[in-house]
């Protein structure tokens, strides 16, 4: 039974490749400018967009000003994602924990809890937010900035245990998180309708810098903490659900 | 070929060398604790000189300024990461380390 | 259709790799093997000229490594085939 399937399998992937070999001289070469997707409207982003957008890093300004619209959706799927996850894994027998009862894992960390850990952590949350302010400039965002905090978080957790922490991540906590990202997402698409503009038009925000395109500038920066407060809160609901559940080989009360 | 090249070549060569020699000793040592040392001690100095090969490589400029800030940031935290496994597997089965051999349900000496 | 020898390197890497991950038995081994897909995955990025990528393509290898290896423990760490 087993020899069979792995036969089926196998001729399976062996008539995927070949006909992915036949089929792939049908596709343009990567960067072709001639080819059709790259002939209508890449030409209008790459010459109007650095002044347009206000940030020189093209990548964000097509994702969060010409396509803002889509990266707000994207951030609803992936709080539906943590909230799935959550559902799934969640029962009766739950651990509770409140931040200050600490159990046997913080005598395992021992000098490296104490020396080393708060040097790392607070770099890593550095480093987290110069990530998500130079986003507009350089390699960054709101993606990158949320899964440092949060991995910020596990560091730690993985060395001293959850119950170090000040700020009790649970999944309730992790889930209003998530919430509260994508409102202040959908909110700075909302503020400019309230001042004559239309939905996530940047132009419209009520903020008076120097020069007009600033304003772009301010409204990616809004957004992109909307979707680092998003992404961070769904990568720790997974680890608060996995975590909370009773049936782990721990001792635990 | 200034000398600037020549001796960042060097200092790469011999980053890539130990490296290389260290993966071979994760591979090829009979125990969980060789294992350790051969991992922890050679990846440490082979990612240095790798970097110290890059600075002397760039020259004066705000990357290697960049790449110094990645070196400091390695020597402080991969002993530390060696450490921490060294402890977890004690603490997990301290009785069980030091067992050579191809046990199918040791949890961690494999 | 040109290829460069360092992409044909990797690529041939990746095959190897997801070989490996589909006929081990030990799963916990597995999941540190993804860790070095996702390595390999976050190089031929760089190369195609992805950096933004490449970057949370490293972040999240990370990320999802350790996931793996906390699901497996709430599971059988070894699947017999």
């Amino acid at each position: 039974m087993r020899k069979k399937i792995m036969i089926i399998g196998l001729v399976g992937i062996i008539s995927m490749c070949v006909m992915a070999w036949y089929a792939i001289d049908l596709l343009p070469a990567i960067g072709d400018s001639q080819s059709a997707p790259n002939t209508h409207i890449s030409a209008v982003f790459i010459e109007e967009g650095p002044e347009a957008t206000n940030a020189p890093n093209m990548v964000t300004g097509v994702l969060a000003d010409y396509r803002g619209f889509d990266t707000l959706w994207e951030t609803t799927v992936m709080f539906l994602a943590g909230m799935a996850v959550s559902l799934i894994l969640s029962n009766k027998m739950r651990r509770h924990w409140h931040p200050g009862d600490f159990n046997e894992l913080g005598e395992f960390a021992g000098i490296v809890g104490k020396v080393v850990m708060p040097i790392v952590v607070p770099l890593v949350l550095l480093y987290a937010i110069y990530v998500l302010m130079h986003g507009e400039v350089s390699l960054g965002g709101g993606f990158q900035a949320g899964a440092l905090i949060a991995i910020a978080f596990i560091l730690y957790a993985t060395v001293a245990g959850m119950e170090f922490s000040r700020i009790k991540f649970t999944q309730h906590f992790t889930a209003c998180m998530g919430a509260v990202g994508v409102f202040i997402y959908a909110m700075t698409g909302v503020i400019p309708m309230f001042f004559g503009g239309k939905f996530l038009q940047y132009e419209k925000l009520p903020f008076h810098p120097e020069h007009v395109a600033e304003l772009h500038s301010i409204g990616i920066l809004m957004i992109e903490i909307g979707v680092t407060v998003t992404v961070a809160a769904t990568i720790l609901i997974i680890l608060a659900a996995v975590l909370e559940r009773k049936g782990l080989n721990d001792s635990i009360k | 070929m200034s000398v600037r090249l020549i001796i960042s070549a060097v200092f790469l060569v011999m980053g890539i060398l130990l490296l290389f020699i260290s993966a071979m000793g994760v591979l090829r040592l009979p125990d969980f604790i060789s294992r350790l040392h051969a991992s922890g001690i050679g990846e440490t100095i082979g990612m240095m000189l790798v970097c110290v090969g890059s600075v002397i490589y760039l020259g004066m400029n705000l990357t290697s300024v960049k790449v110094i800030m990645i070196l400091f940031a390695l020597f402080l935290v991969n002993p530390v990461g060696t450490h921490l496994i060294a402890k977890a597997a004690h603490y997990s089965l301290s009785d069980k380390i030091g067992n050579v051999g191809r046990e199918k349900d040791a949890d961690i000496t494999d | 259709m040109q290829i460069l020898l360092i992409e044909a390197v990797l690529l041939l890497l990746l095959i190897a790799i997801t070989i490996a991950i589909i006929f081990d038995q030990d799963l916990f081994a597995c999941s540190v093997i993804y860790c070095a897909f996702s390595f390999c995955t976050m190089l031929l990025y760089i190369i195609m000229g992805a950096p933004d990528v490449a970057f949370t393509e490293a972040v999240i290898g990370v990320v999802s490594t350790i996931y793996f290896i906390i699901s497996i423990k709430t599971t059988d760490r070894w699947c017999r085939l």
